[in-house]
């Protein structure tokens, strides 16, 4: 048995038993971990309130090999009060957290889990100072994707390269992960058979690629600045919402509780 | 596991209780062997029971033997208060407190968007039908400090805002016995929050 400290984000708890758990934890070097905490329900000395969904923590894993790791100890950092505060926050990092939950990788290769734990530190701190408002909904849910290694291409054809032009709209491959200009559609009709792929498209404006490569660059705080008109949003949304689902394979549970927030939000 | 068909099917029905395992259920249906008879009976009674007189109160929607349950039908109770809690346990912790004269409503459980459970699945437009129909005065959010109790809150909180009665919040601190030393920064800084005068 290894004693390994490290930080950790929980991006969920599973009761087990009467007083167990299981949590699921972010951590900058062993990327998702799943830590079975015993006793974590009965004991206030060991887990003083700690354990709790989104909280950040200092923990102490007692990994072994092909044996499930636990948590020996753990130390609260942040709680994020903010978020819990405001249904709308709640909504916005309970999809993060699944997100994570299911698409952050196990182990810590290269660099990788330090870099998506860092992003997810941010991202769960802008949750609670920005306003949850749609366009840091729709961005929050965009990098979370970049940060887990699915980065739409939004600037050029994704086969040839190529700048993108014209105001008709481009067919978006979701497996591809970006449009194919015309000349690669026309190359792609010539030798036959474009149908395999037509029902894994989605069509996209220049303008909406443009809005969401220049919020990307933007980054949380400066999103203020990247002004989206209604039909570029609705698009937007559907295509990250779409790119998403093929990716992860599964409608996300926190999806529904989210659109409900947002739609009673808007309701006067 | 070897055995009678009955032992099996005991086992295998046990095992679909929640925290109760292959080993547990085993176990349990030994005892259960070795147990007398009356035992047994009384146990097969008591479920089959359970479930014929066991109702949902209309009123608080706590499970009870009759509806209104005994809580909503004393008329010595403060009508103009009503006290928000997650499940009908922790409505008698709240009632075990004694410190609480006015009325309950009983959520059935918590928002917690990761596990698909939304404000549809909760007593929530009832507790609205409640507050509108006019005669309260305060609710009282009794659900869990964790971050689904808190959210759970915060949301009902917010749709009840304009109706105009007072919302409150249970305390959140130290516990009683407990240890400063041991405790998070955050709960001491919600036990300095919601400190109280000394007189
Ligand atoms: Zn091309
Ligand atoms: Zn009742």
């Amino acid at each position: 048995m290894t004693a390994h400290a490290t930080s950790a984000i929980v991006l969920r708890t599973v009761d087990v038993g009467e007083t167990d758990c299981i949590v699921h934890l972010l951590t900058p070097d062993l990327g998702r971990v799943a830590a079975m905490a015993k006793s974590a329900r009965k004991s206030r000395k060991r887990f003083p309130g700690t354990l709790d969904l989104l909280n950040r923590l200092d923990v102490e894993l007692a990994v072994r090999p092909r044996r499930m790791t636990h948590i020996g100890r753990a130390k609260l950092v942040t709680a994020h009060l903010g978020i819990r505060s405001d249904p709308t926050r709640f909504a916005v990092a309970c999809r993060l957290a699944e997100l994570l939950g299911r698409m952050a990788p196990e182990g810590g290769a290269g660099g990788d889990a330090a870099r998506l734990h860092a992003f997810a530190c941010h991202a769960f701190d802008r949750i609670e100072t920005l306003t949850p408002d749609a366009k840091l909904r729709l961005f929050l849910q965009l990098e979370s994707l970049c940060a887990l290694g699915l980065r739409p291409e939004l600037s050029a054809c994704v086969r040839c390269g190529k700048a993108l032009a014209g105001g008709a709209a481009f067919p978006f491959h979701l497996g591809d992960g970006g449009v194919h200009c015309g000349d690669c559609r026309a190359a792609a009709a010539h030798e036959g058979g474009t149908s395999a792929v037509e029902g894994a498209t989605v069509p996209v404006h220049l303008g909406t690629l443009r809005a969401l490569d220049h919020g990307l660059r933007l980054g949380f705080e400066q999103l203020h600045r990247l002004s989206m008109g209604a039909r570029e949003m609705r698009e937007a949304e559907q295509l990250v919402g779409r790119f998403q689902r093929f990716h992860v394979g599964l409608e996300l549970r926190s999806e529904m509780f989210l659109n409900e927030t947002f739609a009673s939000a808007l309701r006067p | 596991m070897s055995g009678s068909p009955a032992m099996n099917r005991l086992v295998a029905a046990l095992k679909r209780l929640p925290g109760i395992g292959d080993k547990s259920a085993t176990r349990l249906t030994f005892f259960l062997l070795s147990a007398p008879d009356s035992l047994a009976a009384e146990l097969a009674d008591a479920i089959v029971r359970l479930k014929r007189e066991t109702v949902l109160c209309e009123g608080c929607y706590d499970l009870t033997d009759r509806s209104p349950c005994r809580l909503c039908a004393d008329d010595q109770r403060d009508d103009s208060l009503i006290c928000v809690v997650e499940e009908p346990g922790d409505l008698q912790a709240v009632e075990r407190s004694g410190q609480f004269r006015g009325r309950y409503h009983v959520l059935g459980g918590a928002l917690s968007p990761l596990e698909g459970m939304g404000p549809g699945h909760l007593r929530i437009a009832e507790l609205e039908r409640r507050v509108r129909s006019g005669g309260v005065r305060e609710v009282i959010f009794a659900t869990n400090p964790n971050a689904e109790g808190e959210a759970t809150a915060n949301f009902i909180a917010e749709r009840l805002r304009a109706s105009g009665v007072v919302l409150s919040r249970i305390a959140c601190g130290m516990p009683l016995g407990g240890d400063l030393e041991y405790a998070d920064h955050v709960t001491v800084g919600r036990s300095l929050e919601n400190r109280h005068k000394l007189s």
